[in-house]
């Protein structure tokens, strides 16, 4: 395995990425030192349970290591990539079958008692997350920031985040962009690069 | 879509649609009309890296203790038996069951192979989809290449039987194919030098069925594979390595 300077912890992300290319696992390893932070909190917000999240994350950094061009550091930065790419796949596993089968299970020894409204699932998901990131979203008119919670900290797609708050599926869609649009406005304020 | 002339539309941009992908709460169809209109759309691009922007900065937490050490485990149990002592990283690999994640990721590992593959073209001067040989028609047929050049490379299957060759004209390499297989249909054979930990690409071959093409192999290239890939040829090696060999020119 060789290590060369584009796996220093000074180096660039695209030229770290670069030598991960060229198969230097220091590299690897710097990118998960800066990154796996982001990677682990997406994967455990979304798939709710520590050994899916491990699954995840440790699939997007190997995934790196097979195929790093995938990367494309025209289109933006690395951090924001890998957590899309975490993003993705933790979806995946909350939306499988077996997952499905779980919940369903789990409701099932809960019943009588009601599923949880979309508001009260977007509230326990809020609370679940750090104070800077509540802060943040709680700046979003609340129907806005509980679609952004359910579909992205959820997992929901559009049409289920529609359903959970009882609201048609056009008014979710320009709920979620105008919620997305306020973040970005909001973090940018903060003095979060964007 | 243009109904017209059912081409993606540079001129409309499904801002609704791109910030739902975003947060990948977009599927099915609606999901891979987003995915098309990306690849024409700058500023859709622009819009959609703002928003993962954005929802990366949500993110921040301490990864659990071991986990580094899975993923090293896994790395380091990736690399595959060597070619001529060169370890492959194999590509693909057993995450397909994530179909969500692979729909998503395929989009972008296509606009990213459109930049990877002009990067190797600019370093070693040929890339994916270069087709060996001077053939203005595409067929890959030259005739009349002479192959009277000492050997330089003897290329064996993994049966250890010669399936092509380098000999060293003087007016250049020519690579001369002898036993390669038959391939399916949109399936091409590709060169590689594998001298490096990552295997950099010297040209599509076609089908095999070409006889003798003229390659420009950089001084640098002990070690040959060729593997085959879909048509057009691939940024890494995805398919069997059907043939290698050692280059070894005369002092």
């Amino acid at each position: 395995m060789t290590s060369h300077a584009g796996a220093a912890p000074s180096a660039s992300d695209p030229d770290l990425v670069a030598a991960v290319a060229d198969g230097d696992e220091q590299a690897v390893a710097e990118v998960y030192r800066r990154y796996s932070g982001a990677v682990w909190a997406v994967a455990q917000r979304v798939c709710g349970d520590r050994a899916s999240a491990e699954d995840v994350c440790q699939t997007v950094f190997v995934d790196l290591w097979r195929r790093p061009e995938r990367f494309d550091p025209q289109r933006g930065k690395l951090r924001s990539w890998l957590v899309a790419q975490a993003h993705a796949r933790a979806v995946d596993v909350v939306r499988s079958e077996t997952a499905r089968q779980r919940r369903q299970e789990r409701a099932a020894r809960l019943a009588p008692t009601p599923p949880p409204s979309g508001d009260v699932e977007a509230a326990s998901l809020l609370a679940s997350l750090a104070d800077h990131v509540r802060r943040a979203l709680d700046r979003l008119a609340a129907d806005d920031r509980d679609a952004i919670v359910l579909a992205y900290f959820g997992g929901h797609s559009y049409r289920e985040t529609a359903a959970l708050l009882g609201a048609p599926e056009g008014t979710v869609k320009s709920r979620i962009r105008r919620g997305l649009e306020g973040l970005r406005r909001t973090l940018e304020a903060e003095g979060v690069t964007l | 879509m243009n109904p017209v002339t059912g081409r993606p539309r540079r001129d409309w941009h499904p801002l609704d649609d791109l910030a739902l992908y975003a947060l990948d709460a977009l599927a099915g169809e609606a999901a891979e009309e987003v995915e098309v209109h990306l690849e024409v759309c700058a500023l859709c691009r622009l819009e959609l890296a703002a928003h993962e922007e954005a929802l990366g900065a949500l993110v921040e937490d301490g990864p659990p203790p071991g986990l580094w050490d899975a993923v090293r485990s896994q790395i380091r149990a990736d690399e595959v038996a060597p070619i001529n002592g060169t370890a492959l990283h194999p590509v693909g690999s057993n995450l397909a069951h994530l179909d969500q994640s692979a729909r998503r990721r395929g989009v972008r590992r296509r606009l990213a192979l459109l930049a990877a593959a002009a990067a190797v073209v600019a370093v070693v001067g040929v890339g994916v989809g270069t087709r060996l040989a001077n053939d203005p028609d595409g067929s890959g047929t030259l005739a009349g290449v002479s192959i009277d050049g000492p050997t330089v490379a003897m290329l064996a299957d993994t049966h250890g039987a010669n399936v092509a060759r380098v000999v060293a004209n003087d007016d250049g390499d020519v690579l001369v194919l002898e036993k390669l297989p038959p391939l399916a249909a949109r399936r091409e054979y590709q060169l590689w030098s594998v001298d490096g930990a990552r295997p950099v690409s010297l040209g599509v071959l076609g089908d095999g069925h070409d006889e003798a093409l003229p390659v420009n192999l950089p001084a640098s290239t002990a070690k040959l594979a060729i593997s085959e890939e879909p048509e057009g040829g691939s940024i890494a090696p995805t398919g069997p390595v059907v043939a290698s060999g050692m280059v070894v020119r005369p002092a």
